[in-house]
């Protein structure tokens, strides 16, 4: 009998063997020991290699490569921030001098003029805000008090009729509406096609 | 998300190449900052887990040349080997494998095999603890098909010698 070769025994422990290949090496280890023994030995072999255990991860341990990529990014995102920054300074700084010399006024009598235009259009907001705040909650109390008569009224009503007759007129109403509306728009398709 | 999803891969990787946890978790965040970095080159054609560990593979490469080891170099061809391995018949004798318990089986191939040489340490360690193809090996390795199962075959081989040696 002619032993198998070691590869063939590890094609068949991997699963690479398939049909006769693999009914072959199995009908062979069934009669030869020397076979079926070094093919136990390799089995465990692999089994052990294969269940060795992991190396444990920290927890932490994505957040600190993340650290470790995430400064290059922020550098950037700051170095963004603070260029838009300078920028607009350098241009309120070139504005403010600019107008101090066309209008020939001083440093301190810019900021007053500014101070005061600004103060005194934050106080027309103010008035006008407080007033449309007014108007809302008037026209808000007054539909309240429209919607509250007339659920009066319908109750007031509905006390003198049995159940049975609110559901026939409501019926009746919503049919009269359905009807209605049928009719108009019929009417209504009537004439365009006249008029074309 | 790339770190959380191969974190637990490249260190099982680099740790069963090193053996240190705390050398294996810094060179793992090593290859992760180099991974983010070289994102531009990498292609969607290929398979994003082998472009990762050709990264890897060539950070390890790095660091043993760095530690100037005397075995042989990780890409070095071992001696005697061909595409075709010669042929290997069974022992006639019984092997003492078998006498091992599980667990203790474990320790002793978790030592034997920082004794296999760097070649062939690389590629059992992805085959039969990674669980890579030969297919995914080849080409991260950017070696033939049969040269990979040939490394592997031997690695095995290797690892069973030096774990019947008497310790």
């Amino acid at each position: 009998m002619i032993c198998l070769k070691l590869e063939r025994l590890y094609a068949y422990l991997e699963g690479d063997l398939a049909g006769r290949d693999k009914k072959a090496v199995e009908d062979h280890v069934a009669s030869c020991p020397a076979c079926r023994e070094a093919l136990e030995v390799r089995r465990v072999l692999l089994q052990a290699a294969e269940t060795l255990p992991a190396f444990e991860v920290p927890g932490d341990f994505a957040r600190a490569v993340m650290d470790r990529i995430a400064p290059e990014r922020s550098k950037a995102k700051t170095s963004g921030w603070l260029m838009a920054a300078a920028a607009g300074a350098a241009t309120f700084a070139v504005a403010f001098v600019a107008t101090t010399l066309i209008t020939g006024h001083t440093l301190s009598q810019l900021v007053l003029g500014l101070n005061r235009f600004l103060w005194s259009n934050l106080q027309g907001l103010t008035s006008v805000l407080t007033k449309g705040a007014k108007y809302v909650i008037l026209t808000v109390k007054t539909l309240i008090q429209i919607a509250g008569e007339v659920l009066q009224i319908l109750n007031t009503l509905t006390s003198f009729i049995g159940p049975e007759t609110q559901i026939v007129f409501i019926g009746a109403t919503v049919l009269l509406v359905l009807g209605g509306g049928f009719l108009w728009s019929r009417r209504f398709s009537t004439e365009r096609n006249h008029e074309e | 998300m790339i770190v959380r999803r191969y974190q637990q891969p490249v260190l099982n990787y680099i740790g069963r190449m090193v053996r240190e946890r705390e050398m294996a978790l810094d060179f793992s965040q090593e290859v992760f900052l180099k991974v983010y970095a070289s994102l531009r080159s990498y292609r969607p054609q290929f398979k994003f887990s082998t472009w990762l560990f050709k990264i890897a593979s060539n950070f390890m490469i790095d660091h043993w040349r760095k530690k100037k080891i005397p075995t042989l170099s990780i890409d070095a061809q071992p001696e005697g080997e061909e595409d075709c391995p010669p042929i290997q018949l069974p022992d006639q004798n019984p092997s003492v494998v078998r006498q091992f318990e599980l667990k203790e089986l474990r320790a002793k191939i978790d030592a034997a095999i920082d004794k296999l040489p760097l070649s062939l340490r690389e590629l059992f360690v992805w085959r039969h603890v990674n669980g890579f193809s030969y297919e995914e090996m080849a080409e991260i390795k950017g070696l033939p098909l049969g040269t990979v199962k040939n490394r592997v075959f031997q690695a095995k081989e290797l690892l069973k010698k030096l774990l019947e040696e008497p310790s």
